[in-house]
């Protein structure tokens, strides 16, 4: 029966993470093109005062990015980028084509046009926080649900054994 | 160096690092890079015009070198701004941004315009990287000539574009501030509008400009200077490449309010000079006291140096003998009637050459 209920648990934990991390996604967008339209801080520096805010793995992600970004190794942005989200995101937690979306932020991130960085910012935080409000009504229906199946089937699986 | 080397390599996209890597050039003598999407890479080393085979070999035959294509461009754009463009917005509607080490980069690309303004540039297709040599030592010989009963005197550098006026009146900062054996150290403020002379890379200063500087950067030169009036109570004031009319009034201020100026201006000759609007009223009435006047060949040389009045005070010339330059010293020619002719061999002097400045050691 806990074994059950564990599974409806981390089911329930799952679609939680997944609400979280979209939601902040869509927040630290937000607060990243504040400070580069405002403070015109440096990305390494909005990087790190996003993730000093974030709650879920993505705050790791920007930290990572960060510091793979004052080591001035000479790496293009994409591709630090994709790496700190290899690093710090689980595999399970997102889709192929939701890891695919969180790889094609970095055009927003540092791009050479600063026009089209802007453009893309805000169709990206439009785009995350439809996905957050998705994940959200998920969440509310599926959430309750799945512990309450998952409890319902310990209960069934103890009433069978005895 | 090395450090130096790296840090300055490290601004290319990586096929253009290796190369740059391979080549092993002497940044002392590379003056200027320029990158245009899709043409080839460009330098201009110790004097001349080179392109960059992809062994790192420098070729005379320029169309022979590697090109860089657009993503590389926009790679090596990255690594300029550390990643952060937009952070240089105010700078890029200025056409250019500085990076670590106080080298300029200029851009061109097309330009986004707002009430017949720019707003900012897009599609950046090419670059011109400047480099920011400081010649520590270089007016050693010339801060003599601008001193004149204890006091510094209003001096003008007159120089062509690249011929290493800014790398002079950086030194000459850097000495009026610090102190010199002609003068006590004063406080200098400097407008540094284009981030050429303390070639400050986010608010941090990569050049020494002297212990009692303070830099006004990114301000327009008119209004800096009486900013810097106004709230530094600088004895000195230091402006690179003046010449607008809006400069006028605040260079008018400077020279009525105690303060001393050192200033640029592009020309070739005083007579050049004279010929400008700016300052042909301020010639006239003999504002400024000195006028150094700079050539190109070899770049940084200092031509001769003039009083208010257009008097010679130092002026320097060249003869082969025995196969090397030497240097002649004129003083006091008068009138600025230039008595070529006269060479005298007590006068004469070798060149002290400092980095790409090159004078002589002729007494003020």
């Amino acid at each position: 029966m806990a074994a059950c209920v564990l599974t409806g648990l981390g089911l329930e934990r799952r679609i939680k993470d997944r609400w979280q991390l979209f939601r902040e996604m869509q927040e630290t967008l937000t607060f990243l093109e504040k400070e580069m339209t405002y403070h015109r801080s440096p990305i390494c520096e909005a990087f790190r005062l996003a993730a000093k805010r974030c709650r879920t793995r993505l705050g790791e992600t920007l930290t990572e990015a960060a510091e793979q970004m004052e080591k001035r190794s000479g790496r293009s942005f994409p591709l630090i980028w994709e790496d700190a989200l290899g690093k710090t995101i689980p595999s399970g937690l997102l889709t192929q084509d939701e890891t695919q979306l969180f790889i094609e932020v970095r055009a927003a991130l540092c791009n050479t046009d600063i026009v089209m960085q802007k453009t893309l910012l805000e169709k990206y935080v439009d785009r995350f926080r439809m996905m957050a409000e998705t994940e959200a009504q998920v969440c509310l229906e599926k959430g309750g649900m799945y512990r309450k199946l998952a409890a319902a089937a310990g209960i069934f699986l103890v009433i069978l054994l005895i | 160096m090395v450090g130096q080397k790296d840090s300055f390599y490290g601004i290319f996209s990586a096929r253009l690092r290796e190369i740059l890597q391979k080549a092993d050039l002497d940044l002392g003598s590379l003056q200027e890079l320029r990158l245009r999407s899709g043409r080839p890479v460009l330098l201009q080393y110790g004097g001349y015009e080179y392109g960059l085979l992809p062994d790192g070999a420098l070729t005379r035959e320029a169309a022979r070198g590697v090109c860089i294509s657009r993503p590389e461009l926009e790679e090596t754009l990255e690594h300029i701004s550390g990643y952060s463009l937009y952070a240089f917005d105010e700078e890029l509607r200025q056409g250019f941004l500085t990076v670590p080490g106080g080298h300029r980069i200029g851009v061109v690309g097309k330009l986004v315009l707002e009430d017949g303004k720019v707003q900012c540039i897009r599609h950046i297709s090419c670059m011109n990287i400047r480099l920011s040599h400081q010649i520590r030592g270089c007016a050693d010989e010339v801060l003599g000539h601008l001193v004149a009963g204890g006091t510094l005197c209003h001096t003008l550098i007159i120089s062509p574009p690249r011929c290493g006026k800014t790398t002079l009146l950086r030194d000459l900062i850097r000495q009026v501030s610090d102190g010199t054996r002609w003068l006590a150290g004063m406080t200098v403020g400097v407008v540094d509008e284009r981030s050429e002379l303390a070639g400050a890379y986010l608010g941090e200063a990569q050049n020494d400009l002297g212990m009692r500087t303070d830099v006004l950067e990114g301000a327009p030169k008119a209004e800096g200077m009486m900013m810097l009036l106004r709230s530094m109570s600088p004895q000195v004031i230091a402006v690179d490449e003046i010449g607008s009319s809006a400069d006028s009034y605040a260079l008018e201020n400077v020279f009525h309010c105690g303060c001393r100026l050192i200033a640029t201006a592009h020309g070739t000759s005083l007579e050049d000079i004279r010929r400008k609007p700016l300052f042909h009223r301020m010639a006239q009435e003999q504002m400024f006291e000195r006028y150094v006047v700079l050539e190109g060949d070899p770049a940084g040389s200092v031509r001769e140096i003039l009083d208010g009045r257009g008097n010679c005070l130092y002026r320097r010339r060249e003869q082969a003998r025995t196969g090397r330059k030497k240097v002649y010293t004129e003083g006091g020619c008068g009138g600025g009637d230039m008595q070529d002719d006269v060479d005298r061999d007590e006068d004469c002097r070798d060149a002290l050459h400092h980095g790409g400045l090159c004078v002589d050691r002729a007494r003020p």
